[in-house]
Parts: C-alpha cells; sequence; structure tokens
C-alpha cells in the first residue's frame, strides 16, 4: 500500500510509501519510499527510498536510493549505494557507491550572493565542516566544495569546482579541474585544468593534458554524467606550478614546469618551461620562455 | 555449499558454491563465491567471482572483477572493463586485460597485454610460442576482440608498479620500482627504479629516473636555470612581447618556486604539515625539525598569548587568549575571555563566558 505521511516528532515507519515529510527523528526500516524530505535524525535500515532531502543527521544501513541529498552529516553503514549522492558536509561510509558523487552542490546562499567579497566566501567556505571517511565508489565525482582526498575511493572521472588537496596520487580516467589544486600527482586518460586558483602538481601523467586559463566545454565533457555543468567561475589567474608532465598531447598556457615530454606538444602563452621533450611536433608561444627543446 | 559442473552448455547462477568445474561452455551470472573454479572449454564471466582458486585451461572472457587467492592461466583469459585482485597470479598462456591486475606476486612465463599491474614482485618472461596460431595471424585485428594492441615480440604493459621486476621481453611505458633486472629485449619508455637496477645491453630503456635525481632535477630546474629564466622573461618584457602585467606574474612565479626551494617559501601551503589547510589558527612548537606533541610540549613550559578575536585555537603549552568564537583546546592551562564553543585543556581554565562542554585536568574559575 503507497500513502503519503507527516512526521512530527519520534516515529518509526515500515512498509511502503509514496512521500514522507518529517521533522523530528524517524526510523525506517525494510521500507520503499518514493519521496523522503525530513529534518532532524534519520535512521535507514534496509530500504530502498527515491528521492531523499535530509537536513541533520542521516544513519543508514545497506539502503539505497535513487538521489539522496544530505545537508549535515550522513554515517552510512553496510552497503549502501545510490544514483546520485550529494553530500554538504560530513560523511562516514563503511562502502558507498554511486553513479554521481558530489561533495556540496556549489549553489550558493542569498546572503553569499549579495556578500561577493572573495575573503567572506572563504571564510564560509573555511567553516564548513566536511571530512569524508570511508571507502566511495563512483562514476563521476564533484567536488563543489573544498576538500581533502584522504579517503579509499575510486572515481572514474573526477570534476572539481572547488579546492581538492591530495598528498598521494590522484588516478582516474577522465580529471577535470576548475579551481585551486595541490596534489603530488595526477595520472589520468585526460586532464584539464584551468589556472584559476592556486595550482600545485608535483607530476602529470596522461595521455591528453591540457592547461588553460578558459574552457569552452566539449562534447567529451558534456557527455560525463554529472549533476552541474561548467560555469566560469572568473577566479584570478596565476601561474600552475607543475613539477613533470607527461602525455601524448600537451598543450599548456600560464604554467611553469619543470619538464613537459610528449608527442604534440603545443606552449602557449606565459609558460616557464625548463626542459622540453617532444616526438612529433612543437608549438611554442612567442610570450613562453623554454630553456631546453630536445627532439627525441 | 554445493558442486556445479557443465559438461554441456550451462549457467551458473548467482550463490555459494565449493567447486565449478566447466569442461563446455559455461555462462556466469550474478556474483559468485567458490572455492575452485577450472575451466577447461569456454567460459564468460558477466558476473563478479570470488574464489579461493581459479584455474583458466580453455577460454575465459571476464567483465566483472575477480577476487582470488590464486588465478592460474594456461589458455587464453581476457579481462575487459575489470579488474583482478589475488595473491598470486600465474599465466602459461594469453592474458589480456584493460583494466589493472593487482596481485602480490605476478609471474608471467606466457604472453600478455595489460594496461596496469601492481604487485610486489613482478615477473615477466615472454614466450608467444604457446599463444594461438589463430591469435598470431589475426593479431592486427585482434585489437577489437581483446580491446588492446597484440605484439608478439614484446608482453605489453602500460604501467607497471612493484618492488622487484624481472622481465623479458617486456614492452612497458611507465615502471616503477625498486628493484629492477631486465633481461633481454625489454622496451620501457621511462624507468623509476629506486635501488638496484641489472640491465641488458639489448635493453632500450628512453630514460632512467632515479629518486635523487628527480630531486636534484626539480632544485636544478628551479635554482641553476632561474637566472636565465630570468633574463629571458625581461627580454620579453623589452620587446614588448609581453605587458607589464604579464612579466610581473612570471617572474613572481619564478621568484616563488626559488623560495620554496630554499625553504623559505609559503608556509601556509606546507604539505609537510599533519593537517590540512582548515583556516583554523594552530600554535605549535618546533624542536629541530619534529613537531612538538601536547605531552612533550609540558616539558618546555611554553607559554602563549594571542590577542585578537579567533574562530578556534590549539595550543600544545599554556593559551592566553581573547574572544574565542569556536573551540580552545591547550596542553597546559588557558586564561581568556569569552570561548563560544567547548575547552579542552591539561591545566586549569579561567575565563568569562564558555558557550559549549568543558574538560579540564585542573580547576575551573569565572574571572
Amino acid at each position: 500500500m503507497r500513502h503519503n505521511m507527516i512526521s512530527l516528532g519520534q516515529r518509526a515507519i515500515q512498509g511502503e510509501y509514496n512521500t514522507v515529510l518529517m521533522a523530528g527523528e524517524l526510523r525506517v526500516q525494510d521500507s520503499r519510499i518514493k519521496h523522503l524530505n525530513c529534518a532532524g535524525q534519520v535512521r535507514v535500515t534496509k530500504s530502498t527510498l527515491g528521492r531523499v532531502q535530509c537536513v541533520g543527521e542521516l544513519i543508514a544501513e545497506g539502503s539505497g536510493f535513487t538521489r539522496l541529498a544530505v545537508t549535515g552529516e550522513a554515517k552510512l553503514s553496510g552497503i549502501c549505494n545510490g544514483d546520485i549522492v550529494e553530500i554538504t558536509g560530513s560523511i562516514t561510509a563503511e562502502y558507498l557507491e554511486s553513479r554521481i558523487l558530489s561533495n556540496g552542490t556549489g549553489k550558493k546562499s542569498k546572503n553569499q550572493n549579495q556578500n561577493n567579497s572573495q575573503e567572506q566566501s572563504q571564510k564560509q567556505s573555511q567553516n564548513r565542516d566536511c571530512s569524508w571517511q570511508g571507502v566511495f565508489y563512483a562514476e563521476s565525482f564533484e567536488n563543489c566544495s573544498d576538500l581533502f582526498l584522504d579517503f579509499e575511493y575510486k572515481f572514474k572521472n573526477i570534476i572539481s569546482y572547488a579546492k581538492l588537496f591530495s598528498r598521494s596520487e590522484i588516478e582516474c580516467e577522465e580529471f577535470y579541474s576548475f579551481s585551486s589544486l595541490e596534489a603530488e600527482a595526477v595520472n589520468a586518460d585526460r586532464i584539464l585544468l584551468l589556472t584559476q586558483g592556486e595550482v600545485k602538481v608535483g607530476q602529470l601523467t596522461g595521455e591528453t593534458i591540457t592547461i588553460s586559463r578558459g574552457y569552452q566545454p566539449d562534447q567529451r565533457f558534456k557527455r560525463l554524467p554529472k549533476t552541474r555543468g561548467y560555469k566560469n567561475q572568473n577566479d584570478k589567474i596565476t601561474i600552475a606550478s607543475i613539477g613533470i608532465m607527461e602525455a601524448d598531447h600537451i598543450e599548456v598556457e600560464y604554467v611553469k614546469a619543470g619538464l613537459i615530454s610528449g608527442t604534440e606538444v603545443i606552449i602557449g602563452d606565459l609558460c616557464i618551461i625548463d626542459r622540453v621533450e617532444y616526438r612529433g611536433s612543437i608549438k611554442i608561444s612567442d610570450k613562453a620562455v623554454v630553456n631546453e627543446v630536445v627532439k627525441l | 555449499m554445493n558442486n556445479e559442473k557443465i559438461e554441456g552448455v550451462g549457467t551458473v547462477h548467482e550463490g555459494e558454491y565449493n567447486d565449478i568445474i566447466i569442461d563446455g561452455m559455461g555462462k556466469l551470472k550474478g556474483t559468485v563465491t567458490a572455492k575452485k573454479v577450472l575451466v577447461s572449454g569456454a567460459f564468460r564471466s558477466k558476473g563478479s567471482l570470488v574464489a579461493e582458486e581459479v584455474n583458466i585451461d580453455g577460454i575465459g572472457r571476464i567483465f566483472r572483477n575477480i577476487k582470488t587467492d590464486k588465478l592460474v592461466v594456461d589458455g587464453m583469459l581476457k579481462i575487459r572493463r575489470a579488474e583482478v585482485n589475488a595473491d598470486s597470479v600465474y599465466c602459461e598462456g594469453l592474458l589480456s586485460s584493460t583494466g589493472s591486475i593487482c596481485a602480490d606476486d605476478i609471474n608471467i612465463n606466457g604472453y600478455c597485454t595489460v594496461r596496469k599491474m601492481m604487485g610486489d614482485s613482478v615477473t615477466i618472461n615472454n614466450d608467444s610460442s604457446g599463444v594461438n596460431k589463430l591469435v598470431k595471424k589475426l593479431r592486427f585485428v585482434s585489437f577489437l576482440y581483446f580491446g588492446r594492441k597484440i605484439n608478439i615480440e614484446y608482453c605489453l604493459v602500460d604501467r607497471i608498479d612493484c618492488t622487484r621486476l624481472v622481465a623479458n621481453g617486456l614492452k612497458a611505458k611507465v615502471v616503477h620500482t625498486e628493484n629492477a633486472r631486465l633481461g633481454s629485449n625489454c622496451r620501457i619508455d621511462r624507468l623509476y627504479c629506486d635501488g638496484p637496477m641489472v640491465i641488458d645491453p639489448s635493453c632500450k630503456i628512453k630514460k632512467v629516473i632515479t629518486k635523487n635525481e628527480i630531486t636534484e632535477f626539480n632544485q636544478k630546474g628551479s635554482s641553476d636555470m632561474a637566472d636565465v629564466t630570468v633574463k629571458k622573461i625581461l627580454d620579453l618584457y623589452k620587446n614588448s612581447t609581453i605587458n607589464e602585467e604579464e612579466a610581473e606574474m612570471m617572474l613572481s612565479s619564478v621568484y616563488r618556486t626559488n623560495l620554496q626551494v630554499l625553504g623559505q617559501g609559503d608556509t601556509n601551503t606546507n604539505t609537510d604539515t599533519p593537517w590540512i589547510e582548515d583556516g583554523k589558527l594552530r600554535i605549535v612548537a618546533f624542536l629541530g625539525k619534529r613537531l612538538l606533541k601536547k605531552g612533550d610540549a609540558g616539558q618546555y613550559k611554553l607559554e602563549v598569548k594571542y590577542e585578537g578575536e579567533a574562530l578556534a585555537v590549539e595550543s600544545q603549552g599554556n593559551l592566553t587568549c581573547g574572544d574565542i568564537s569556536g573551540n580552545a583546546s591547550a596542553g597546559g592551562s588557558i586564561s581568556g575571555k569569552d570561548i563560544g564553543g567547548n575547552v579542552s585543556c591539561g591545566g586549569s581554565i579561567s575565563c568569562k563566558d564558555i558557550g559549549g562542554s568543558v574538560l579540564a585536568g585542573g580547576s575551573i574559575s569565572r574571572i
């Protein structure tokens, strides 16, 4: 039987529901719920939920979600899966598998829109308690809020719209960073970095590496599963600092690098490169400084 | 647990099994857990497989992840868009994988074409004599079937990460290892090796990079070449190729990198600290290069005085501060004004109002 329910205070439910609106504390067990909107604490055990919007605390065990949006804290135990999972706040997951996993929504509050000063938005992002722990699997990972990648993960595609830090190598198939990035290394088939914000990477390895100050989304990017498209954030353009770059096709601008090694290399404006090794072709802008060019 | 034996054509469905023996044509559907999987005919897996031992004597096509203690390939195993996690992998036939193979011990004595190999000990000896003649003849179109190139002269691996590598007839793009012993006919684009290397003269290694070289290269790139780079940037500016703003940006980039090499750079982004850039004020002390912890700090009688508002404060010694809107934590005592969050310290607390909980080793007094 499907029916709707409004719950205030403490409540425990079991069965099939269409829409559940709750404020307070809710326990859901062995249930199927199409829509769940909640404020407070929700405990979900072995249930299948459709669209869930939760503000407060979500504790789930062995459950599945079609679209899960949590603002606050999420604690997932057992194997949980979802199609789209958006977490704004902190999450602890024993094993979470999803098609799209998002850290933050990237949406600004009204107050923040009025206050465009960069300092205020920085303060707000710093105050936000955002810690991720556990094991995460996803086809696409969207980072819309500052994040330290120190948990176990496997993402096919990573799209970062906010600051991303990692002390180890970031490995995926397609990697897009449109904001600050600090990592030991990035290894992906396709790497695209925008020099908006501070970019510091020890080593980039892949098939195609593009570093530029602006980006016009192409079909390949548009086809990636994601919840939001690319919008130019108009952050301050800086010169990215990269140690070593290795790829078949490399196209860079606004980069300071120690070594660039590739088959087809295009060095754009305001690049400072110590050594370039190429096999096929090379183009160097008049506005670039390259100390050594070697044809392999 | 049941045994499953297919001698004709059949399907193994999701579940737990003791032994799975396939002599004809078998298909696996769903997640299967088994002690032993023996394949003598043709086998196709569309579900993840967890087994103690997997032995492929015939033809195996795997499209989901495999987790096993021991994987033995005597025939042909094709793995597409899936990963292998095993304790040991032993191949005397043909092994192709578009995913990665992770195992403590990988031993290839036949032919392999793999995207990524990760292991403790990796031994690759190219022996394509056992590879089917048809595969050899159709190797130019084999990409369509295997999803990877086939080159009978070499075992092809895009990337290898291992502790010990022994190889003959290997062609790889990037190899990271601590100990390399490369026999005849190896082609490696970039070899990163931190330990001993024995390389046969017939091998062609485009670049060998040791750990010291990477550090030296980075430092050299930032200091020795700095003067030349600055000169070139200034020349560009003199020739009006770049404008003032662009020249400033380039010079500041060079200058910043030099400072970092000299250890005077931007300490805000120092990755050696055990915390991330979170905007929190931390008052810490170093003894040499060692960061003093809570217990250590007490021995040195550190006293920190902080003036002005703060979000949250952590101190390893005593703390004297103004208003704190967040939490305050100190190894010794705390004396301050209003604290909006929780307060924890090893000694006594003396302050105005506290918004959160209080944990103190000594006395608590209100001023």
